[in-house]
């Protein structure tokens, strides 16, 4: 089942759009239901879970990170997910809907961050990770330009309301030398400040995250928020095609965390 | 019972038997690559992050030097350009397309980057290498590049040099629900790529996100390997909804969204 995380940027501006309408006109049949929007966060250890809008059939609707903090507070991470009934929950494991979805694509919400005067989309959905899994980016996304800012966004979403952290490392590629960390939540979009002074042009960080898994975002902006860039990296099993991509990712992710260490 | 398993059979029959998104490359040592699109002109140009792959698997030997191959295609999917490229060092090379050319260039089109080997323990679990990214804009006087990944193995090279379409069509006309709404005052395009190895036609649908009616349509013919730039109509007076028919198996486009300063890039 797909949840669509609200971004929450400090100086920006973020919105989630969500969709009563699939991607494609072959993998549902008929018509759509009208659905519930609903908000999961974590607060003292449990996954609350509230509907606060209603989308009927071809609708969209867009919700804001400040919608969401009125209701959550100011420091929850939200994530919406879409129902056919109404939901008011409150439990130790994340709720599953049966709602309608697709695979050619997934059914996505547009996540947008947005200044003044320009902004930046990416057509997403997060399914939860195991809590025994892990994360392996190479991050070719930075812009290295004087005046230019870069973070990683990186999400994610377990079943598990017990909330934990984990460290995220950035290293070299040719020695494995440990470059910066930076401490990651679970069940949260977290914002990570990317140390450009270490970086040269033609450096590929390695980030490596061996406790937890997560979608990095990559969110590059100039100082004055007029242009901005927004993109996901590949996962390893992305690096071939056809055949067992698992292996290949369980073998790369092998390799790079024996060496980086 | 039986009315249900038939409905169910013919369903899948007509939209999923024999209708892969993408094939497997008859050559068994290609590398695949996404078809990427360059726009470059006096406000575009375009960027490519190029990274050695196969270096990246602890089977490949630390002096091992990556044989990579550009091509670059015009809007037709004919080849005008092409480069080699030997990395040996695992690095991030940001190369601009517009280089790809001895002369000033205007226009559009695709390009598609092949590791040149399929390595053995890449063959042993029946895989191919294969390049989907990341390719970036800039545009006027931004600072800032606007990144988007590719997201389809798109082409494979064939023993004689040529490449092979790993793009699918399928039986029926599918329809494309781009899940986005444009703005009353953006202006956008979309770029459609046609993987697949005949032309094809795609039917770009503009609707009115309240109503759902059609404000206008427009068919576009791409052949084999060819790249369009729809522009969305840039007099609306509501938000609107695209719709893309075509006998792609998945017609999803690269859209652009104009911002008062700079570009929204993204894959649709």
């Amino acid at each position: 089942m797909a949840y669509y995380p609200l971004l929450k940027i400090p100086n920006f501006f973020a919105k989630t759009t969500l969709f009563n309408f699939p991607p494609n006109n072959w993998e549902i049949r008929g018509s759509v239901s009208s659905k519930f929007i609903n908000a999961s966060w974590v607060q003292d250890s449990l996954w609350h879970t509230t509907s606060i809008l209603f989308m009927r059939p071809n609708e969209c609707v867009e919700v804001t990170s400040d919608q969401c903090e009125i209701l959550a507070g100011i420091d929850s991470h939200v994530f919406l997910s879409l129902s056919n009934d109404q939901q008011s929950k409150v439990d130790e494991s994340l709720p599953e809907f049966l709602v309608e979805g697709t695979s050619y694509p997934q059914w996505r919400a547009s996540l947008q961050i947005l200044s003044e005067c320009s902004s930046t989309s990416y057509l997403g959905e997060i399914a939860p990770f195991p809590s025994n899994s892990s994360c392996l980016s190479f991050g070719g996304m930075f812009q290295l330009e004087p005046h230019t800012k870069n973070n990683i966004i990186f999400i994610n979403l377990e079943k598990s309301s017990i909330s934990r952290a984990e460290v995220l490392t950035i290293h070299n590629p040719h020695t494995g030398k440990l470059i910066q960390e930076f401490e990651v939540k679970n069940n949260s979009v977290n914002l990570l400040e990317m140390p450009m002074f270490e970086f040269e042009k033609d450096f590929l960080p390695v980030i490596i995250c061996r406790g937890m898994s997560g979608i990095p975002l990559y969110f590059s902006h100039d100082t004055e928020g007029a242009s901005l860039s927004l993109e996901h990296s590949h996962p390893p099993s992305s690096y071939v095609v056809h055949g067992d991509r698992n292996r290949a990712q369980r073998e790369l992710k092998k390799y790079w965390f024996e060496r980086c260490k | 019972m039986i009315k249900l398993f038939t409905y169910d059979f013919l369903h899948k029959l007509r939209w999923r038997l024999f209708q892969p998104l993408t094939l497997i490359p008859r050559n068994k040592d290609s590398s695949i690559s996404d078809l990427f699109p360059w726009v470059i002109n006096d406000d575009w140009e375009t960027f490519f992050d190029l990274t050695p792959i196969i270096k990246l698997f602890p089977a490949c030997k630390p002096l091992h030097v990556e044989k990579i191959l550009i091509i670059v295609f015009d809007n037709n999917g004919v080849q005008i350009s092409s480069r080699r490229y030997e990395l040996a060092s695992i690095q991030r090379t940001t190369l601009k397309i517009s280089e790809f050319f001895e002369t000033k260039i205007s226009g559009y089109g695709t390009f598609a980057v092949f590791h040149l080997e399929r390595p053995e323990f890449i063959k042993e679990i029946g895989s191919y290498i294969a390049e989907r990214g990341y390719v970036s804009f800039s545009y006027r006087a931004n600072k800032i590049r606007s990144y988007a990944h590719g997201n389809m193995d798109s082409v494979a090279q064939l023993y004689n040099g040529g490449i092979e379409y790993l793009g699918n069509a399928s039986i029926s006309k599918r329809a494309y629900h781009l899940q986005y709404l444009f703005g009353k005052s953006s202006g956008a395009q979309i770029i459609l790529v046609n993987t697949y190895k005949k032309r094809l036609k795609y039917r770009v649908k503009v609707l009115n996100s309240n109503t759902r009616n059609e404000i206008s349509a427009e068919t576009i013919s791409i052949p084999a390997g060819g790249i369009a730039m729809y522009s969305v109509p840039d007099d609306l007076t509501v938000s609107v909804y695209l719709v893309i028919e075509s006998r792609a198996i998945m017609a999803r486009p690269v859209v652009v969204d104009y911002q008062t300063q700079g570009i929204n890039i993204f894959h649709g």
